[in-house]
């Protein structure tokens, strides 16, 4: 897949703008808060029709006008398209897809894949289990946009769950209720953990093997599901077994849940652990060792995309290279090879990559040169 | 000194904004419509108000909306009493009827069990279900609330509760909109009809 052209309008501090890309490795340099990551957030605005830094569709039109286009080329191997978004500041999106307006976003999504590594993604493997759930719920709705409607479903059944919780707390006589939530609530949950895990199974083959060639074959990178209050037991079930143990669980935590009034067994509780050696990287990795971790997430993200829909997404590197070393950069260019289009956004003007590539320097919302 | 509308204006414009899927904006366009219509149409309208909601009531066997008690489908001797087909409201019945092939009786909930919103058994018309049940004359219910999360919920609730009874307890299915195209179909949908797939 390539990204082969991109205008803007309006957008964050360019006034108007047009880049015809590179095919190999796009570098885009400049000091800080001159626009680099803006570039960035666009062709990544045209993947997913929202911004990957701020959730607000206002924040990204320049101060002083009244709305924002971004426009885009995406060559496939089925064809070409034409990516347009229009957003005014009244809050009227126009999506087009080959000039032709798509009501739903999800019909606009998916046609450019993108797959973006910025130090913030170094929190999947340092904090919390609900950004890591986060993190793997996001790459699932990208490769099968029905899990997005299961979790929404899940959600509103928690939240109903929950009221009825709070609501039973010392009516002993008014418990048969919650037998039919708990019903839907495992058949749903069930659902979820099962995808987790199918997903889980192909992803974590490929990060080990990124892991492995990173760090020389030093270090074995597993990735381990934990689910209805860590139960490795979950490893080879099927669905019905899954629903079993989840009922017995919820059954188990009755009085807890009642007490405390929240749902406390599910997907929504769940977490998935990394592993270096055997070791819990969250707790004994390294900076470095942690650092490795999230950007072997990442890489098999990309094969994983490649192995899902035949081609390989666009690579957005905003502001990464300055914190890996140089070996783990050595690496991480080769994997990139000649195959993926990829986008760095840094500091350092005098990197420079061997293969085929874009060099833009970028100042206060304008490219200031280009060369090829 | 800025003036606004009389008084008496202003209060219709602010009832008229209580109706559902009513702004301030068509209130008022609304409310200018009445003031400037006949005075046959506008007394018309507020009769027709007052009248439907003098007239109508809940039927006491099956709690459809009617004006006799019992209510006409109630009443019919050709309908099968052996079946009973279970809707949320009024509309979701009148729907049923449009098909012409259900030839059974109704009983309508008001509404779904919906903790969110304090809506449990009691909330609904299930104790009259209950009774009408004890009869022993209904073979099968067939429970036909929203394919939702709140409308899944009853209809568990509703087998759970008259399973043990021995009464034949049967949901309406979900799947494809007939007379379209399955590449239209949403995958949501298309993956419930994939789960509920029968042998040919």
């Amino acid at each position: 897949m390539l990204f082969s052209s991109l205008v803007l309008r309006n957008f964050r501090n360019y006034t108007s703008l047009q880049i015809e890309w590179s095919p190999g490795v796009n570098l885009i340099c400049g000091l800080n808060a001159q626009g680099k990551s803006n570039l960035l957030e666009a062709v990544s605005y045209l993947s997913t029709g929202s911004s990957f830094r701020s959730g607000k569709d206002e924040e990204l039109i320049r101060w002083d006008q009244q709305f924002f286009y971004i426009q885009g080329t995406v060559l496939r191997q089925i064809g070409d398209y034409n990516l347009s978004v229009g957003y005014t500041r009244e809050g009227r999106k126009v999506a087009k897809v080959n000039g032709n307006q798509r009501k739903k976003l999800s019909e606009f999504i998916g046609i450019l894949n993108t797959v973006i590594f910025s130090p913030e993604d170094l929190d999947i493997v340092k904090t919390s289990p609900a950004r890591r759930r986060k993190y793997l719920d996001g790459e699932m709705v990208q490769l099968f946009p029905s899990y997005l409607h299961l979790l929404w479903q899940y959600q509103k059944i928690v939240f109903q769950r929950n009221n009825l919780l709070k609501e039973l707390n010392g009516k002993k006589n008014k418990e048969s209720l919650l037998g039919v939530w708990n019903e839907q609530l495992v058949d749903t949950g069930s659902r979820i953990i099962k995808k987790r895990m199918e997903v889980l199974k192909k992803l974590g083959p490929l990060a080990r093997l990124m892991h492995r060639k990173i760090t020389g074959g030093l270090e074995e990178l597993e990735i381990v599901y934990e689910g209805l209050e860590r139960d490795e037991v979950l490893k080879a079930a099927d669905l019905n077994s899954l629903k079993e143990i989840f009922l017995e669980r919820i059954e188990k935590a009755r009085e807890e849940e009642l007490k405390r009034g929240v749902t406390l067994i599910g997907p929504h509780r769940d977490d998935f652990r990394l592993m270096i050696n055997n070791n819990d990287v969250k707790k004994f990795g390294s900076q470095g060792q942690q650092r490795t971790t999230a950007l072997s997430l990442k890489l098999a993200e990309l094969e994983l995309m490649k192995a899902e829909t035949s081609e390989y997404p666009v690579l957005l590197l905003d502001d990464v290279m300055s914190e890996l070393d140089e070996s783990r950069r050595e690496h991480l260019l080769q994997v990139i090879g000649h195959k993926v289009q990829t986008f760095i956004t840094t500091t350092d003007a005098d990197y420079n990559y061997s293969g085929n590539q874009l060099k833009l320097k970028i100042s206060q919302g304008r490219i200031i040169n280009a060369s090829r | 000194m800025v003036y606004y509308y009389p008084q008496s204006l202003t209060n219709l414009i602010e009832e008229l904004t209580k109706l559902p899927g009513i702004g301030p904006k068509t209130a008022q366009r609304l409310a200018f419509h009445l003031l400037n219509t006949t005075e046959k149409d506008a007394v018309g309208l507020a009769r027709a108000i007052m009248t439907a909601r003098q007239k109508t009531r809940h039927c006491s066997v099956c709690a459809n909306l009617t004006e006799d008690d019992p209510c006409p489908i109630c009443r019919d001797a050709n309908r099968d009493p052996g079946l009973l087909c279970v809707v949320e409201q009024p509309r979701d019945l009148f729907a049923m009827e449009k098909t012409r092939e259900f030839k059974g009786k109704y009983h309508v909930l008001h509404g779904a069990i919906s903790p969110m919103d304090g809506v449990g058994p009691e909330q609904l018309t299930v104790n009259t279900l209950l009774s009408r049940l004890q009869e022993g004359r209904v073979k099968e219910v067939i429970v036909a609330t929203n394919p939702n999360v709140e409308g899944e919920a009853t209809a568990l609730y509703l087998s759970r509760l008259l399973k043990p009874k021995g009464i034949k307890v049967t949901r309406i299915a979900h799947g494809l909109p007939v007379g379209g195209d399955l590449e239209y179909v949403d995958e949501i949908t298309l993956a419930k009809a994939y789960e509920g797939r029968r042998e040919i």
